[in-house]
């Protein structure tokens, strides 16, 4: 058996335990989707930093700044995304205490309609990237068990399905902290190793200025200024609508706990998302002539300055990267359609009443299902996937981004604003997307949700000034008389 | 040039959104209430 199968082996080991064990504290949907909201800062912290860090920040993550320069690293729009989550959104969400998004915007619009609308943007935007990074994560399991690209897809699927459908987001998060560690140690071992050869940061970057003149500077090779300007600010609205973040400050133990977190986990993504400029410029100097695409930067370091162990280790530490976002984006699925359609827009709003039990068990049937479908869909992915998960990324940005601040910042936001704006952002989003896809000049110059977005700002502001804002008791419920706001 | 990098890069990529961390953490350790 090869070290790397063995590896896998015990990894897989782990994860189940943790679900088993996880699964025996399941009592209600509060533990299911929201681990009985019981996390303290550290944990939580973590959790945001690995549902962010996904298989492809790594691989790909590394290849780009490879080709292109270490100002392709977006921790300026991480520092700015999480800056508009702590100061707009930690606190008020985790007060509120909800399951999802849908829930706060069903309620805080008081708009049946507009829950099942953004249930199903959650659920679009979710699937996709749920499908990709799947597929990511077979890819990268094949890389390590040496079993074939369907066995690998498979095993790891079936596994993440397990021990997220038995143990919701308790098993997410208790797995994230030991994927996390797998990451730790993994892309720990290739810096050690590339540190003395590449001579440091500081001696990476010297040899770069020679090798790949304007890599170490702020315009980066190959990027124009509005390229770059755009693309920073394309990841900047991103991360404050990426919903595998917002929604983790649900599971806060309190509203200070929800803040602290997002504080310190910002820390945490710089700190670990700065490793990619180190490799990348590794890449660059050491293996970039013998690629045929950045994409095989990263493979190609570990295969060539790791030994087998510890190559088999910096692989498990990208598949762990990869299974704790896929487990984040299934609850998030699952949810929509459990929580947010069948519960809260199907048999709440009709008085049939279900037990806690019944609500598990959809849940956990649900999350199978979604799995399967994940695992199916990946096994047929078309090689456009990225850029279609680009456009997802856009879809909730544009339909979210304005609902959401406003809605927890500004009282005069009125539920007929909030929704046709949040449905003109995804339209003009979705339809701006398909007309770069079939090669429109005019639209390609322009990604795709700066038109949505733009729509939805211009919406939101002019329908909420002539519209009915939401009744005293919402707004009571949303801005409690002791805050100035 | 820090580190052998560009200094606006530096700005851009480590120590203003390090700044930002840490005024975060900062302020929400800090703050009363």
């Amino acid at each position: 058996m090869n070290i790397g199968l063995l590896i896998f082996c015990g990894y897989l080991l782990i994860m189940a335990s943790i679900g088993i064990f996880a699964a025996r504290l399941q009592k209600s949907t509060v533990s299911y989707w929201v681990a009985d909201r019981g996390f303290g800062v550290p944990i939580l912290a973590i959790a945001i930093l690995v549902s962010i860090m996904h298989g492809g920040s790594v691989l790909g993550g590394t290849g780009a700044i490879a080709a292109r320069g270490a100002t392709t690293l977006n921790n300026m729009s991480f520092a700015l995304g999480f800056l508009v989550v702590l100061f707009f959104m930690a606190r008020k969400l985790r007060r509120f205490g909800g399951f999802t998004l849908p829930d706060f915007l069903g309620d805080r619009y008081e708009s049946n309609k507009f829950r099942v609308f953004a249930a199903f943007v959650v659920l679009v935007s979710a699937i996709v990237s749920l499908v990709a990074q799947t597929k990511a994560m077979g890819v990268v399991v094949m890389q390590l068990s040496g079993l074939s690209l369907s066995t690998s897809l498979i095993l790891a699927t079936m596994i993440f399905v397990f021990y997220t459908s038995i143990g919701g987001m308790m098993a997410a998060v208790w797995t994230d902290i030991v994927q996390w560690l797998f990451m730790c140690v993994g892309l720990g071992a290739l810096v050690f190793v590339l540190w003395p050869v590449v001579g440091g940061l500081s001696g990476m970057a010297e040899k770069l200025n020679t090798v790949a003149p304007g890599w170490t500077s702020f315009k980066g090779t190959g990027w124009t200024t509005m390229g770059l300007f755009t693309w920073h600010l394309v990841w900047f609205i991103a991360y404050f609508t990426r919903i595998e973040f917002v929604t983790k400050v649900f599971t806060a133990r309190d509203e200070k706990t929800a803040e602290k977190a997002v504080a310190w986990g910002l820390l945490l993504v710089l700190i670990f998302f700065s490793v990619t400029v180190f490799l990348g410029g590794s890449a660059r100097l050491l293996v970039w002539t013998d690629l045929k695409s950045p994409d095989q930067a990263f493979p190609m370091l570990i295969t060539k300055y790791l030994s087998p162990f510890w190559k088999a280790m910096a692989l498990a530490g990208v598949a762990s990267a990869a299974m704790s976002t896929v487990s984040s984006l299934l609850l998030l699925s699952g949810a929509a359609i459990a929580h947010d359609f069948l519960r809260k827009s199907y048999y709440e709003p009709r008085g049939i009443e279900k037990s806690e039990a019944f609500y598990l068990r959809i849940s956990r049937i649900t999350l199978l299902g979604v799995g399967i479908i994940a695992m199916v869909g990946a096994f047929f992915t078309p090689t456009l996937i990225l850029t279609i998960v680009s456009y997802a990324v856009a879809l909730t940005g544009a339909s979210f981004a304005m609902p959401i601040l406003l809605g927890l910042s500004w009282k005069r936001v009125t539920p007929k604003a909030a929704y046709i704006s949040s449905v003109a952002g995804f339209i003009v989003t979705g339809l701006w997307s398909f007309f770069t896809e079939m090669g429109l000049a005019w639209a390609k110059n322009v990604h795709p949700i700066f038109p949505g977005l733009l729509v939805s700002i211009i919406l939101i502001l002019i329908v909420s000034l002539n519209t009915e804002p939401a009744s005293k008791e919402t707004l009571a419920k949303f801005f409690p008389t002791s805050e100035e706001n | 040039m820090i580190l052998n990098f560009e200094s606006d890069l530096m700005w851009f990529l480590w120590i203003g959104p390090l700044c930002i961390a840490i005024g975060q953490i900062l302020y929400v350790h800090l703050k009363r209430k």
